[in-house]
């Protein structure tokens, strides 16, 4: 099989600048992402991401995997959120295993914190041809 | 978006497949691109949208439609497809409408599908699944 660029893998600290940047730029201030007080009384106890704060983790891999500064056309990406990023979180994405098949790599990703529980899974489908050769 | 409340006052159960709102039409500043291209809020230039945007006008745009977004709910599933590539700066037009809700053991899933519109052509699609625990109609963030 032809060697592929290998997926990156990136990791981003999680402050509450970067949540209180996706709030603005979002217009989104549920009080589960920006108040503690009404937080501490939700399913997690303390104020969380915006779930795409952590999947910025896998975009940013996937692109610089691809080259340039956008994904390929054809790109598919399904992502499951399986747990909550907190303050001071450190999230990390990396891939499990890529597959050929078909005109197709599909990459598979889990993006953990640094306890090493699981915040996403997902899987890239890219087209063969926008992945650049190793 | 000014004027829109933080939380609706719709309820995941208020709604129903086949419901839909829209077209929207969203402002993508270039600034706001280069905020999502690697962690959040820290600025790189670059020509074309990064795939952050994607989800960001999606959520801006589901506010819009729902006046707020319904408390409770906690982000499940998103799945991404890119049709064409979407500048960094410029308009966009957004359909959302719900295409599926079900009742899962860990409470009431409702899918949003959004369609990315862009001089009469689709250029993305993205779906979103939210669960509200319970019924739905749970108060909280």
């Amino acid at each position: 099989m032809t060697a592929f660029r290998d997926f990156p893998e990136i990791t981003h600290r999680v402050d509450g600048a970067a949540i209180d940047a996706y709030a603005e730029l979002s217009g989104d201030f549920n009080p589960l992402h920006v108040d503690p007080d009404y937080a501490a009384a939700g399913p997690f106890g303390t104020v969380v991401a915006h779930g795409p704060v952590g999947l910025q983790t896998v975009f940013a891999a996937a692109v610089r995997w691809l080259g340039g500064d956008r994904l390929a056309t054809g790109t598919r990406i399904d992502v499951a959120y399986r747990g909550p990023v907190r303050i001071g979180d450190e999230v990390t994405c990396r891939a499990d295993e890529v597959l050929d098949h078909a005109g197709s790599l599909a990459v598979r990703v889990t993006a953990v914190n640094q306890h090493g529980d699981d915040v996403l899974q997902a899987l890239v489908i890219v087209p063969r041809d926008a992945v650049p050769r190793a | 978006m000014h004027g829109v409340p933080r939380l609706s006052s719709t309820r995941y159960e208020d709604l129903a497949p086949g419901q839909r709102w829209g077209p929207f039409t969203e402002v993508l500043a270039q600034d706001t691109s280069d905020r999502l291209r690697g962690e959040v809020g820290v600025p790189e230039a670059g020509r074309w949208a990064p795939p952050g945007v994607l989800p960001l006008l999606s959520l801006r745009v589901l506010r819009r439609a729902l006046e707020g977004i319904p408390p409770g709910g906690i982000l499940m599933r998103q799945r991404f497809s890119v049709v064409e590539p979407l500048p960094a700066a410029g308009e966009v037009t957004i359909d959302v409408r719900v295409t599926d809700q079900r009742r899962r053991p860990g409470g009431l899933a409702t899918t949003f599908s959004f369609a990315f519109t862009r001089e009469d052509a689709v250029c993305a699609v993205v779906d979103w699944t939210i669960r509200a625990p319970g019924d739905g109609s749970a108060p909280g963030g």
